[in-house]
């Protein structure tokens, strides 16, 4: 298999399609969790668990702000890329806060050569490709690009 | 009134690769050292229970149960044994709950032995699995490593205090220089502060693996194994060991958000601090008391980070101590006198038992010259499991 497909694949089998595909709305849409009864976000989401804030048991789906700002960067162009992304290094490892105030780890990709990525820059949310299964599935998710002025929308 | 638990008798391998052995043969050899130090192998029949510590066997090397397969392998049937996993916290966990067999009257000795065999994999593969202790949707997920948390960490740290890759060099060198002496360390060659930071050639030594985090600010992949036999000192069956018990003093352990990006500020540890605090009231002194500490350093952001935390250092002033050379054996507070995760090397699952057999060595006198303490009344050792959430403190009193 591994010569069909030029990227690192997934050797191990704790991960599948099903485990991503069940958690497609948190990747896809942002989709956090926001208590019904006092209004405090959450990501990851957390379906079904009480409010750590007011001990409710009433939390409702809450899509997320797509824009933030970097808060956390670091640039992780190791030996070892995480599984799948192979290919992809080096990567701009980021925490976002989110313009509704909920914090995301993700990673800032399409930065050019001599394009800095580091605490302070906005970016925006896109759907992108993140890895290959061993099935040969794509995974996509979000992942962050630099929201500057008169930028096209995402892939 | 809890009984007093001591610790009489301690084994370690060296660590480094041991990829062509059999887990439960590498934990059983620590475990036979350290039988033999507290008196003999035939204590063996005395021991009541024991605690196994480690994080992923089975990812690792296809073995699950490996505290029955220990006992088997130790002539040590029909002892009750647990496998303990708390992350790389497992030993210390394992070793916090001989201390809970003990104090609840349960068992008046434990064998607590600890091991990893990590490089029976890639270390590409060793980096995923232990990447699989981060939350599985929001940071695994998305593709973070641990050595990407840590260049974070490092990055926040360096911007909001004004320190400089220089001074994270000079805690590896510090490292290594203690490490070098150690004879159970995994890399056993000192480095100089020419070779990683200021040569012309450092860039190549000491490349960047997370930016800003680099080669030498990062623990290696290694195997080993430590044990400890905890006994209660008050009961009969402490005087069949020969060598002088060193005192569990205090022990603390506290939790923290699984996701780090769910923390106020990410640069403060609230787990290190609270287990801490808890390990200082229950042994009744503070940190001007501690002679020197073992702090979990598996990138040398979280010495600097743990130190300040466990009050040794001021917030954002411990790379001021680094550079004036407090840590150092000899200065005001030495830190990884073993050399460290670092320089020892870090087999998750064995590291929290191999801290606290560093401590037993330096109260008892017993470390190499050169890196020996002088004349040490309380250790301290802190071992982190998951990313800062989830961590345990330990302090030894000589007696």
């Amino acid at each position: 298999m591994s010569q069909e497909f030029p990227e690192a694949i997934v050797r191990l089998d704790t991960f599948s399609s099903a485990v991503w595909y069940r958690g497609k709305r948190g990747r896809y849409l942002i989709e956090g969790s926001k208590c019904g009864n006092c209004g405090e976000l959450f990501f990851p989401p957390r379906a079904g668990l009480l409010c750590p804030a007011c001990l409710e048991r009433k939390m409702e789906p809450h899509r997320c702000a797509e824009g933030g700002v970097v808060v956390a960067q670091a640039l992780d162009d190791m030996g070892f890329p995480a599984w799948g992304y192979g290919d992809d290094l080096p990567r701009h490892m980021v925490v976002v806060r989110l313009d509704d105030n909920v914090h995301v780890m993700g990673d800032v990709v399409d930065v050019g050569p001599g394009e800095e990525v580091a605490a302070g820059l906005r970016v925006r949310a896109v759907l992108r490709k993140h890895r290959r299964e061993d099935t040969g599935a794509w995974a996509y998710g979000f992942r962050f690009v630099r929201d500057t002025k008169g930028e096209k929308g995402g892939s | 009134m809890a009984p007093r638990v001591g610790i009489v008798g301690i084994g370690h391998c060296r660590f480094g690769n041991s990829s062509d052995y059999d887990l439960v043969d590498v934990i059983a050899y620590s475990a036979n050292d350290a039988l033999q130090d507290a008196g003999g192998l035939e204590l063996r029949k005395q021991v009541d229970q024991v605690f196994v510590g480690n994080m992923a066997a089975g990812m690792f090397n296809h073995v699950t149960s490996a505290a029955s397969a220990l006992v088997s392998r130790m002539d040590m049937e029909p002892v009750p044994a647990e496998l303990i996993e708390n992350g790389p916290a497992s030993g210390a966990s394992a070793i916090r709950m001989g201390y809970m067999a003990i104090a609840s009257g349960m068992a008046d000795v434990v064998l607590v032995a600890a091991g990893e065999v990590m490089r029976s994999v890639s270390g590409w593969e060793a980096t995923n699995i232990v990447a699989t202790m981060s939350h599985t949707e929001a940071e695994y997920n998305m593709g973070l490593t641990l050595p990407g948390f840590a260049g974070m960490f490092t990055r926040l740290y360096m911007e909001k205090y004004g320190m400089t890759e220089r001074d994270l060099a000079l805690v590896a060198v510090k490292d290594h220089a203690n490490g070098a002496l150690n004879k159970y360390s995994h890399v056993q060659i000192p480095v100089t502060i020419d070779a990683i930071a200021d040569g012309e050639s450092a860039n190549v030594v000491n490349n960047y693996v997370a930016e800003p985090l680099r080669m030498y600010s990062t623990c290696p992949i290694s195997d080993g194994s430590a044990a400890v036999i905890l006994v209660n000192m008050d009961s009969p069956k402490a005087k069949l060991f020969r060598k002088k018990a060193i005192r569990i003093a205090g022990m603390g352990a506290a939790t923290d958000t699984h996701c780090v990006h769910n923390r106020k500020d990410p640069l403060v540890l609230d787990a290190v601090r609270l287990s801490s605090q808890m390990a200082y009231k229950m042994a009744g002194i503070g940190p001007a008391d501690i002679s020197f500490a073992e702090l979990h350093d598996a990138f040398v952001i979280f010495e600097l980070l743990n130190s300040e935390e466990v009050g040794f250092f001021e917030r954002g002033k411990s790379f001021i101590g680094v550079r004036n050379h407090e840590t150092e054996i000899g200065g005001r507070i030495p830190i990884n006198t073993s050399g460290g995760l670092k320089a020892k090397g870090h087999p998750v699952g064995a590291t929290g038992v191999s801290q606290v057999v560093e401590l037993v060595r330096q109260l008892r006198g017993e470390a190499e010259e050169g890196r020996q303490v002088k004349d040490p009344k309380y250790g301290m050792a802190v071992n982190f499991g998951g990313f800062g959430n989830n961590v345990i403190t330990t302090i030894l009193a000589k007696d």
